[in-house]
């Protein structure tokens, strides 16, 4: 029934089906036959990881079909275009069991493979009223369309695998706060100085017991400290999500079988937030208002009458008003301690603690060594090495001693300007309120600092051309004396010189 | 002569003169030594510090293997004891305060003492023998002289072979002190004697050459004396493995040069009608032509740069290889392309009239073998 189409072979007897300029059997469509929905899944989860399937979505078709004995498989059509878009189709569907073929309208024979590399043509049709006929070198079926399957649903139901690795990704953030965390959340995010945008999304009653919408914040961070990583994601009532598509985010933790960014079936007006442990997503047909989170910060008003409005009629010289700096114990949780100042009587102790350092902190520790002692910093926390002085960054480049707060607490780019440090300067101020400013340049990673190199000596190389070379012959003349020839005698048996003296 | 004697005497030869003469450096002749010396310095060696002795046979040894794969060269035997010590007192007799009136007789002396060891010192008798003559003196065309002229604001000074005292040197600005160094081959080092003198010396050289046939050879393209074939070098190429060292000898001059010098060699034969003498020596150039003909080399059948000698000796070189092309065993395609880069000399005018000579001379030398250069 059906038959390779040979070599420059022009005339097909399956309707539909033509040649390309490369002579390969093509019709309108490609069509896959899946068998599962598991192998669906797989189809779409391996040729979404090296392209996108941006190109096929428009054509795209998922219909459940039926064979007359009632077996039900999947169809994947889509518009054919050219073989080559043809061939990667069907190499995925070979790596996942399935079946490709190419057609037009009911009537689909086998895509080329090995064997054929034209294609194959069907010698002889199926009669049939049914909306699909496959003709395949092992079998010819004809299958009934039951109902059309919808791509972001699937992808929606769809469980994510469980993946540690998206723990440490970087990048932004989707947190979900329940209602009642949502306020705390956003003034520790405004505390903490973090960035970010929040909104609050109503999401239908949970059951129908429920009468009120379920209230949720949703915050998006664009960059959270990797310290605040695990809270967000360990605390009960927070959800966080990554982001892994325009209007699509996986719960940290997990990972979507198939390339998400890939599949732009997601409206990125909207937000899908697909969950783990089996939850529904949940999912914004629309995205409120962002309001950034500084504008939720606490506020809070002078109690009573704050009477008439108290002018200034005069300005005067500031520096009358300047009070020297204070530095105060605070209770308040250290945050931030990304440096630390180590004497020098303590380094001995440095570099004994060196051999016990996991090589990522020797990697990510910054040492500058000064008549002072030595200054290390690490932007991942400096409480790897537990030795001298902690110091929080209160601002870029300027350092503060950790447990000790500022006073007047002025704002910290308002102190660094008023210490006039220079910008490749970092500004460490010391529990006494002296500054100290170590260049940028000086800080070097703390491995290379540690390495106490061996003393080695160059080793000679001589050329071979010079070590072939022949010193000229350079004749050096001595004084002959008075007698040049005393004690040259002739030889024995030779006649004696003619005027009878060897000597001159 | 007492044994103490000649034992200072050898250790004071080979260390200032012998041993530069194959290590390289400073070269010290004098105090003249004396045929009677010379020919009993045989066992000095023994006197000699053994660091110096190992760095002299190595450099030997590198001299030798330029002609022969061997490893080890005898020491000084009495003979090269003999000839390094003359060439000592022959070089000795280049000094110059040994020209004036109050030394006037030295050089002759000195010459006539030369003599008597080039008489008493016989040919190599074996390749080993030749091969270790040639190690001692392989570079005794090399010696050279460094003259100095100091110049200062009221005078100047000339030092020959000897470096200014210091104090001459100083304040060069003050003083506005100038320094020229020449540097002379040992050619122009002759110079210094007059000329009947300074043919002896070329004539003391060529005897000292007669006695190793390899340096002879090797050093063909010199200025004085210049090449001339002997009973020795001729002898070279009697056998197959002398030949192969005396065509290797010849191989380390520039060819052009070589070529020249043996052509300016054969011509006096050719005109005295020598042939057993040029039925060898056409053996030796055919093998040259043969070598070069085989090469891969490309072929440079217009050498314009050739002198008119070498132009004589590669003509006849070829018009007597190409008798032995079939000799060579070659495929026939490499047998064409050989006899085609002979055929141009072959057939030029001087190859035609030499091929006419060539018939005189009667059936060539038997060939040795092919390819002693390449090998």
């Amino acid at each position: 029934m059906l038959a390779r189409i040979a070599l420059h072979q022009t005339r097909l007897e399956t309707p539909g089906l033509g040649l390309d300029a490369k002579g390969v059997a093509l019709g309108a469509k490609g069509l896959v036959l899946v068998p599962t929905l598991d192998r669906l899944v797989g189809w779409l989860s391996i040729y979404a990881r090296d392209r996108s399937l941006e190109d096929l979505l428009p054509s795209l078709e998922l219909h459940r079909v039926r064979t007359p004995l009632g077996t039900q498989e999947i169809t994947l059509t889509f518009a054919a275009e050219s073989s080559d878009r043809m061939d990667r189709v069907a190499d995925t569907a070979r790596l996942v069991g399935a079946y490709t073929f190419t057609g037009t309208s009911r009537h689909f024979v086998q895509y080329r493979d090995a064997a054929a590399p034209f294609g194959y043509d069907a010698t002889e049709l199926l009669p049939t009223e049914a909306s699909l006929a496959l003709y395949h070198d092992r079998f010819s079926q004809t299958y009934d369309e039951q109902r059309p399957l919808d791509l972001r649903a699937l992808l929606l139901r769809l469980q994510p695998q469980v993946d540690p690795g998206s723990l440490a990704e970087p990048g932004p953030r989707v947190i979900v706060a329940e209602e009642g965390l949502g306020p705390a959340l956003i003034h520790y995010l405004v505390r903490s100085r973090v960035d970010g945008e929040v909104t609050v999304a109503e999401w239908p009653p949970a059951s129908v017991l429920d009468d009120a919408p379920v209230l949720r914040y949703v915050f998006r961070v664009p960059d959270l400290p990797p310290r605040m990583r695990g809270l967000v994601r360990a605390t009960p009532g927070l959800t966080c999500f990554l982001p892994t598509g325009p209007g699509v985010a996986v719960e940290i933790g997990y990972r979507h079988p198939v390339q998400l960014r890939a599949c732009p079936v997601f409206d990125a007006a909207g937000l899908a937030l697909i969950r783990g442990r089996g939850d529904e997503p949940w999912t914004l047909p629309r995205l409120p208002g962002f309001g950034d989170l500084r504008s939720f910060a606490r506020v809070e008003l002078l109690t009573g009458d704050p009477g008439p409005l108290t002018v200034a009629t005069a300005s005067r010289d500031p520096d009358l008003v300047r009070v020297p700096m204070r530095l105060v114990p605070t209770s308040a949780a250290w945050r931030n301690v990304t440096a630390s100042w180590v004497a020098e009587d303590r380094l001995p102790l440095l570099r004994r603690l060196a051999y016990s350092l996991a090589p990522r902190t020797l990697d990510e520790t910054r040492i500058a060594l000064t008549d002072r002692g030595a200054f290390l910093t690490s932007p991942e926390g400096i409480e790897a090495i537990p030795l001298g002085t902690f110091f929080i960054e209160a601002h870029p480049g300027l350092f503060t001693p950790a447990g000790l707060d500022i006073v007047p607490a002025v704002a910290p780019e308002v102190l660094k300007r008023t210490l006039s440090a220079p910008a490749d300067h970092a500004l460490f101020v010391s529990h006494t309120g002296a500054a100290l400013a170590v260049p940028n340049e000086a800080f070097v990673p703390l491995g290379t600092a540690l390495i106490e190199a061996k003393a080695w000596e160059p080793a000679v190389t001589v050329a071979i051309e010079s070590a072939l070379a022949e010193a000229p012959l350079s004749l050096t003349l001595t004084a002959v004396g008075l007698f040049p020839l005393a004690g040259a005698a002739p030889a024995p048996g030779a006649p004696p010189p003619e005027d009878g003296n060897a000597a001159d | 002569m007492p044994r103490t004697d000649a034992a200072s005497r050898a250790k004071r030869l080979y260390e200032r003169f012998l041993a530069p003469l194959v290590l390289g450096g400073e070269l010290s002749p004098g105090p003249a030594l004396g045929a009677e010396a010379a020919l009993s310095l045989d066992g000095g060696l023994a006197t000699v510090d053994g660091d110096l002795r190992s760095q002299v046979d190595v450099a030997r040894v590198r001299v030798a293997r330029r002609l022969v794969p061997v490893d080890v060269v005898a020491g000084p035997d009495a003979h090269e004891w003999a000839l390094g010590a003359a060439l000592h007192d022959l070089v000795h007799a280049l000094h110059p305060d040994l020209q004036g009136p109050l030394h006037s007789r030295v050089p002759d002396r000195l010459f006539d003492l030369c003599e008597q060891v080039w008489g008493r010192v016989p040919p190599p008798g074996s390749l080993a023998e030749a091969v270790s003559r040639h190690a001692f003196f392989a570079r005794v065309f090399e010696i050279e002289r460094t003259d100095t002229v100091v110049s200062w604001w009221t005078g100047s000074k000339r030092f020959l072979g000897r470096a200014p005292p210091p104090r001459l040197l100083a304040w060069p600005a003050l003083r506005r002190v100038h320094t020229d160094e020449a540097t002379l081959p040992l050619s122009e080092i002759a110079d210094v004697l007059d000329a009947r003198r300074r043919a002896r010396f070329h004539y003391g050289l060529a005897r000292l050459l007669e006695k190793t046939p390899l340096t002879d050879l090797a050093t063909c393209t010199r200025v004085a004396p210049r090449f001339e074939w002997t009973g020795a070098t001729l002898g070279l190429f009697a056998t197959p493995h002398s030949r192969a060292l005396a065509l290797r000898a010849l191989g380390l001059g520039p060819a052009a040069e070589v070529d020249a010098a043996l052509g300016r060699a054969t011509r006096p034969h050719a005109a005295a009608g020598a042939t057993e003498n040029l039925r060898r020596i056409g053996d030796v150039l055919a093998e040259r032509a043969l070598a070069v003909a085989l090469s891969d080399l490309p072929p440079s059948p217009q050498d314009r740069s050739a002198t008119g000698d070498a132009h004589y000796a590669r003509v006849l070189g070829a018009a007597l290889a190409l008798a032995r092309v079939d000799l060579l065993g070659a495929s026939p395609a490499r047998a064409r392309r050989v006899t085609g880069r002979l055929m141009p000399l072959a057939q030029s005018r001087l190859g035609r009239e030499l091929a006419t000579a060539i018939e005189a001379w009667g059936p060539p030398a038997a060939p040795v073998g092919v390819g002693a250069v390449v090998t």
